[in-house]
Formats: C-alpha cells, sequence, structure tokens
C-alpha cells in the first residue's frame, strides 16, 4: 500500500471503552503528528493499556472513533493495522521459535518481501542490539531480551506508527539509555510515537506531549516544557509582617496556590512569562520581597498532583 | 497471501518441534497398533481381509474412541494457548485478514494430521509386505474419508479452542462437539421418523464404512463433510471478527 502521510498520524474522537459495567477509557480526544512523542501516563488501571489496544486495533472501542493516517481502525482495520507498529504490554513469543525465526515470520505477516526478510530481520536486530541472541529461543532470553525481541516486532517493515506500551519495563538503565537513543532517531525519521511509562523521567526525556489519565478520564493533555513551566513553583522570602504578606500574595491575581512555607517564606505557581508583572504586582502591594527563586519541579511531581487531585485517590 | 503463507509456515514449524505433538504421535500410534492389532485377531476379519478397512476406519474404536480426541488436543495451541500465553495479541495486531488467520491454522493442523494417517497406512503396507491379500481401493477410500471426518474434527476443534484461553474448555469443547456428531446420529438413527431420516443422513461411521472404506466415494458424503467443515471454520471465523466488532 502507498503510504501517503497525513499531519494527524494518530486521531481519537471521544473514544470510550466499557467492560461490563467498568468504564475503562472515558470520551478520550487526543492527535499525534508524524515526528511526534507522545507519553501516555496514568496509575495502574487508568486504561493506558486499553487506549494503546484500540490504537493497534486489537479492540474495538464502545464508542468513538480512532484512526490513523485517516484510516478508521474499525472500517479500515486491515490497511490501518499495517501502518502501526505495535509492542503490548506483555510482550510473548513462540516459546519455540528462535529469534531469528520468529522475525523473520513477523516480516511475512507484514509483507515484507520473502527476498528482502533477512536483511530487514538483521536490521531490526541490529537496531536493538539483538544479533548475538539470533539463534536463542525466546524462553531463554533474558527479560530485557524479551523487551528488545517487542521492540524489533514493532519495527518491522519500518511502520510510520509505533504505538509502544511500557516499553521501557525490564530493561536495565544501559538498555533504556540507548533505547531512548532509537526512539529520538525514530522521532527524527518522522515517526510518529505512543508510548505509555511509569518511568516518568524516561517520559520527560523523550516526549513532545504528555497525556494523563486517570480513572479513564482525560486529566490534561500538554506540551512537556508547557506543563513543567505552568507547573514550576517560585518560593519567595519577604521582609515585614507576615501575615500582611500572606494576604497580599494571595490577593495577587497572577500568584496562584500561594502558600506559607515558613516565616515569611511562601511558595506560589506563575507562569514563566508572568513572571515580570507577577513582581511587579507584589511591589504595588507592598510586599518587600529579597528573594524571588524559580524552582522547577519534575514531571514525577506534576503527575502526582494531578491524580490526587481526584477526591479519593492516591497514588 | 504473504501473511498467510508466513502464518501457515510458523504453524506447521511449530507443530513440528512442539513435544506436545510428539507425545500426541506417540499415543496415536500406539493405540492405533493396538487396535490394529486386535482387530487382525478378529475371526470374521482373519477369513475376510477385504472388511478390516471398513471395520477400521468406519465402525471400529479408532472412529468412536481416538478420533473426536486427538484433532482438539492438537488444536488446542492454536487459538486458546496462544490466547492464554498473550501471543494472540500480536498476531491478531498484525495486518492479516482473520480468514487468513483461521485457515492457516487449519491447513496447517489438517496437514499434521496427514502424518497421523500415515503411519495406518503403514500398518497396511507391513501386511502387504507380509503377503497379505489386500484391498487397496478400499484401503485408500477410508483412508481418503477418514481423513475428510479428521477434517470436519480439526475445523470442530478449532472453534472451541476460539472461544477463549480456558486450555480444558477448547479441548473438552471439541472433544463435545466431536462425540456429539458421533453419537447423536447413532442414537436416533433406527427412527421412523424425520429424526430418524436425518440420523441416517448425518451418521458419520456409517458414511465411512459403507461409502469411503467400501470403495464408493459418495458426492453427498464429499459434501456433507466439506461443508460442515466449512461452516465451523465460518463459526471461527465470526469468533474471531467479533472481538474487533462487538465493543
Amino acid at each position: 500500500m502507498l503510504f501517503a502521510p497525513t499531519l494527524e498520524m494518530i486521531e481519537t474522537k471521544e473514544l470510550s471503552k466499557q467492560y461490563g459495567r467498568v468504564q475503562a477509557l472515558d470520551r478520550l480526544s487526543v492527535s499525534i503528528a508524524a515526528g511526534e512523542i507522545l507519553g501516555f501516563l496514568g496509575p495502574n488501571g487508568a486504561g493506558k493499556s486499553t487506549a494503546l489496544k484500540i490504537l493497534s486495533g486489537y479492540l474495538p472501542p464502545s464508542s468513538g472513533t480512532a484512526a490513523v493516517n485517516g484510516l478508521s481502525l474499525l472500517s479500515n482495520s486491515l490497511e490501518a493495522r499495517s501502518l502501526v507498529g505495535y509492542l503490548p504490554e506483555n510482550f510473548v513469543a513462540p516459546s519455540e521459535l528462535f529469534v531469528a525465526e520468529y522475525l523473520t515470520y513477523r516480516a511475512g505477516l507484514k509483507g515484507v518481501k520473502p527476498a528482502e526478510r533477512k536483511a530487514e530481520v538483521l536490521r531490526v536486530m541490529k537496531l536493538v542490539g539483538l544479533e548475538h541472541r539470533a539463534h536463542q529461543r525466546f524462553d531463554a532470553l533474558s527479560k530485557g531480551y524479551k523487551q528488545r525481541l517487542g521492540v524489533a516486532d514493532s519495527l518491522l517493515g519500518d511502520p510510520p506508527i509505533l504505538i509502544l506500551d511500557e516499553p521501557f519495563s525490564g530493561l536495565d538503565p544501559l538498555q533504556r539509555q540507548e533505547f531512548r537513543q532509537i526512539l529520538r532517531r525514530l522521532r527524527e525519521a518522522n515517526k510518529a510515537i505512543v508510548f505509555s511509562s511509569h518511568v516518568l523521567p524516561e517520559v520527560e526525556d523523550l516526549a513532545n506531549r504528555v497525556l494523563i489519565i486517570h480513572h479513564g478520564k482525560t486529566r490534561v493533555t500538554s506540551d512537556v516544557k508547557e506543563l513543567l513551566d505552568s507547573h514550576d513553583e517560585v518560593q519567595i522570602v519577604a521582609e515585614g509582617e507576615h501575615d500582611l504578606n500572606l494576604e497580599a500574595i494571595q490577593n495577587c491575581k497572577l500568584c496562584k496556590d500561594a502558600q506559607a512555607v515558613a516565616d515569611n517564606t511562601f511558595t506560589i505557581k506563575v507562569a514563566l512569562s508572568q513572571r515580570a508583572e507577577c513582581l511587579h504586582q507584589l511591589a504595588e502591594a507592598r510586599v518587600c520581597v529579597t528573594s524571588f527563586a524559580p524552582t522547577r519541579r519534575d514531571l514525577e511531581s506534576v503527575f502526582a498532583e494531578f491524580v490526587n487531585s481526584v477526591p479519593g485517590d492516591n497514588i | 497471501m504473504m501473511a498467510f503463507r508466513a502464518l501457515l509456515r510458523k504453524e506447521l514449524l511449530c507443530l513440528a518441534i512442539s513435544p506436545f505433538v510428539y507425545v500426541l504421535l506417540a499415543v496415536w500410534f500406539l493405540l492405533n497398533a493396538l487396535l490394529f492389532n486386535i482387530s487382525l485377531d478378529t475371526q470374521y476379519i482373519q477369513a475376510d481381509l477385504s472388511l478390516l478397512p471398513p471395520y477400521l476406519f468406519g465402525s471400529g474404536m479408532l472412529v468412536w474412541l481416538l478420533l473426536p480426541v486427538f484433532p482438539p488436543l492438537l488444536c488446542l495451541r492454536m487459538f486458546a494457548e496462544e490466547h492464554r500465553v498473550g501471543t494472540l495479541e500480536p498476531l491478531l495486531t498484525a495486518p492479516i485478514t482473520d480468514s487468513a488467520v483461521v485457515l492457516a491454522k487449519y491447513l496447517a493442523a489438517c496437514l499434521f494430521f496427514l502424518i497421523f494417517w500415515g503411519g495406518l497406512l503403514l500398518f497396511f503396507l507391513l501386511l502387504d509386505l507380509h503377503g497379505a491379500t489386500l484391498d487397496w481401493v478400499r484401503i485408500i477410500g477410508g483412508f481418503i474419508g477418514s481423513f475428510l471426518m479428521s477434517m470436519l474434527f480439526i475445523s470442530t476443534s478449532l472453534f472451541a479452542s476460539s472461544w477463549g484461553g480456558n486450555l480444558v474448555l477448547a479441548a473438552g469443547g471439541g472433544a463435545a462437539i466431536n462425540y456429539t456428531m458421533l453419537f447423536v446420529p447413532a442414537l436416533f438413527q433406527y427412527d421412523d421418523n424425520w429424526l430418524g431420516e436425518l440420523s441416517r443422513n448425518c451418521h458419520l461411521p456409517n458414511m465411512i464404512s459403507n461409502g469411503f472404506a467400501a470403495g464408493l466415494v459418495d458426492s453427498y458424503s464429499v459434501l456433507y463433510l466439506v461443508l460442515s467443515s466449512a461452516l465451523f471454520l465460518f463459526l471461527t471465523y465470526l469468533r474471531l471478527i467479533s472481538r474487533r466488532w462487538i465493543p
């Protein structure tokens, strides 16, 4: 099939999935462009794997639509699946087959011509560092190598879209570093990549955008940098009457979530672009600021904040 | 077609290197050798060796005891085991049609089952080498009929295997369908009503012993076995596509 990329490689609209009475996914709408990496975040049971299974064509949604490169995963499932490389959450290959045998079989399934299969298998094995394990059976591989095999499988046929469910699971720190490099190269090659992970520093390092879901509901979809910028805290140290200063800071329109953390020491949230204006407003409110120090928050703490903000839920 | 061939090759390879399949083959050959020996010891067969093919292929213990059980055991791995261990997900997310998945697995099981029947032909060859006068038309006819019946039982077993990841349900369900197809017509075949008529027309062992193994290839029997197999393959296909379509 001739591949003609569209701007939005993956697009879901109001995607929902119910298992009996359980709402696993609730009206997920997201789009991912070519050359973009979307990090899919959420605690266990949030609906990440369900969403990725729907995007891979394995599960049908209860309602809503999902399309890859403009092809519906329901009505054009076969063509849509030919554009997607998918790594399931718990990747397993037949235990009887050798690594090279398995990848050759998968290359055939994915329409790689017989004459090109050997070279294609070698290419993906080299890409994930599996070439020395070509003649080992799946059962004899360590967890990290099993995961590499799953990643190699998803890369077969050079699909323009990659959907990876927990790709870092089971990889040691060195393998993670290598895999991050691979994903970066794939992004440079204009692939659209969606991956879920519990390793938030990896997501922060790799993804252009993040989507946080909890109980199937989208909590936030945002550019990673923008999300972190908007959640940066600023620590203010002031002089004078503590209570008056706190009242003035709380009344400042640009200061969000103002809290006193010690005597005349406060934390506020303020967007990077509004910090000068915020400082100006505090001066007008007669707060004698002696220190105004932004503290960078990481994705982990922002993620925890989103998830914990749901009443009755903690991670 | 490329994906179909790749899956067929993989299924054949997995069957060929699976220790479980070799255990099945060993048990099948052992029991068949015993039944063959018992049949040869029977007085009326010693008197007329041309009765051996109808007895062995059609009305003997091979058909009533072994044949309904072995295809479900062979087909266990096809869907149920793949579902249980998690290899079905990568398969069904690959760009291959559901019909190609069903047909590739079915064809692989059928081709492999030829080895099961090939062993029985070897017994007849041994008899021939020992100077027995055999009616090879009846033997080959019985072989074809039994193989067509095996193809039907493989299709029912594939259907049972597609129900989910429960291996007991897959094997038991397949065997239950096969035994039902054997015993229900046998129970009602002597009734003098429409049920009796229907049962006589669906009586599989009679189709083999009075038809194929008697050297008569009846187009009704061939069509019945082929269309019944197609029906169960279609049901397997429906089961598979329901995963994609039923929310």
